[in-house]
């Protein structure tokens, strides 16, 4: 039997995504618009199945019911692969339901971590989830108390440095993991730097890339997820399980630095999938954020005084070091983007 | 040849073999195989892949291989394209040293 592939145009053409988005709402999955490569398998002109990329992340994938358990969903997976990695990514991600991971497993996926009857996150690399825990591993450090704080850092702010400040005074080692999607205004180098340069004066932190293990919501499938479930605790709860079962083990974590946001029922939502998660395992400590004028400092908070091209007031704002940075010719393209584009 | 960067040749497919290649910084050549008869035929396509590398004068890689039952002369065809890729040569491929070994 021959099937055809073919392109999905379903940015430029209406008629595309309305059979596209009928044929995965027919499957029970939900469109999503963070798809940047979509395509079609068809047998004799009909459509059997779909797959779209975002980045290196498979998603949005749907084989007919007549033409599952095989050769339709290899053919599909392939042509996608070859995309992701045709494209210069070094790695391959798939979320998906618990119910396919056999699938994926027989093409040569590994399973990292998988939210009870949810979804399941998959992996296909040379440089796999193994090897960069073997780097962390590297890097670990002797403590009875030992944190962990993730940020996204974008710029690093004086709240940031009173949360390390704070957990580094409280334990025997700090690990930093800034993350490393390429998805903020200030670029991941440039942020991973600056939380290196405003951390300096403490001896017990240590800095380190989040890698592709600690996820974002620009890769989250929400689409296939019941409309009822909350996807942001489905989210936060894979994010600590692959926090829980594989970075704290490398490094010896048994503490979890987070900023409160009261304003932010995401943020609220994401700190009770974490101290669900971790139980016993990993005390979750919840600060609360430094103010300044009353209001607590965010890197938000920044950005919306760059854009408003008041820029001299983020210095109350920001440590020194960050806010060198902001006045150095290397930031006035990351200006002038954050002045034009957020 | 050297491996200069990451490459992939072959499908999922029935019959067919996915081979992703990357540099492997002079620890020699790693394989890491899944295949559908890997019972029966795993140290022979394993042996067909250490072949065409050596033939290929590659010494250092690592592979991810997934195998759907393919013959020698599948296995053969995607390392030589998959190094040939890694190795960043997209035409004039050197024909006669390839048919010097592959008879």
């Amino acid at each position: 039997m021959t099937y055809t592939i073919k392109r999905l145009w379903i940015d430029q053409s209406q008629l595309s995504r309305d059979e596209w988005e009928l044929f995965l709402k027919q499957a029970k999955i939900r469109p999503e618009n963070t798809v940047d490569y979509t395509v079609g398998l068809y047998d004799q002109g009909k459509i059997i199945a779909t797959g779209s990329i975002y980045h290196n992340v498979l998603k949005c994938l749907a084989v007919c019911k007549g033409y599952q358990g095989g050769a339709v969903l290899n053919r599909l997976v392939s042509h996608l692969m070859n995309e992701v990695f045709d494209r210069g990514y070094n790695s391959c991600y798939v979320y998906t339901k618990p119910e396919s991971v056999q699938s994926f497993l027989h093409l040569g996926f590994t399973e990292i971590a998988r939210v009870t009857d949810q979804l399941a996150f998959l992996e296909k690399a040379t440089v796999t989830i193994k090897s960069f825990i073997n780097e962390l591993k590297k890097q670990k450090q002797s403590g009875r108390h030992i944190a962990g704080i993730v940020m996204n850092a974008n710029p690093f702010t004086l709240g940031h440095q009173y949360l390390i400040e704070k957990a580094s005074i409280e334990n025997d080692v700090v690990h930093i993991f800034v993350l490393s999607e390429d998805l903020s205004v200030f670029p991941a180098k440039v942020r991973k730097n600056l939380v290196k340069k405003g951390i300096a004066h403490l001896d017990n932190v240590y800095v380190h890339s989040t890698g592709n293990y600690l996820v974002s919501a620009k890769t989250f499938p929400s689409y296939f997820l019941e409309e009822d479930t909350s996807v942001t605790e489905i989210q936060a709860s894979l994010d600590a399980i692959i926090f829980r079962d594989h970075i704290a083990p490398a490094l010896g974590i048994n503490r979890r630095y987070v900023g409160n946001e009261p304003d932010s029922i995401a943020t609220h939502i994401y700190n009770q999938a974490l101290k669900k998660t971790f139980g016993k395992q990993i005390e979750l400590v919840i600060e609360k954020r430094k103010e300044i004028a009353s209001k607590p400092i965010s890197a938000s908070r920044v950005r919306h005084l760059i854009k408003e091209n008041r820029l001299s007031q983020t210095k109350y704002l920001l440590p020194d070091t960050t806010f060198h940075f902001l006045e150095s010719p290397e930031a006035q393209k990351i200006i002038s983007n954050i002045q034009t584009k957020e | 040849m050297i491996i200069e960067k990451q490459a992939i040749a072959g499908t999922l497919e029935s019959s067919d073999i996915q081979i992703i290649i990357d540099k492997n910084n002079n620890q020699g050549i790693e394989i890491e195989l899944q295949s559908s008869v890997e019972k029966q035929y795993g140290r022979r396509i394993r042996e067909v892949l250490h072949q065409t590398l050596e033939n290929l004068k590659v010494e250092n890689a690592k592979l991810i291989v997934v195998d759907q039952g393919a013959l020698d002369c599948t296995i053969i065809a995607r390392t030589i394209a998959v190094v040939h890729r890694a190795a960043g040569i997209t035409s004039n491929y050197d024909w006669e040293a390839i048919e010097e070994w592959n008879v």
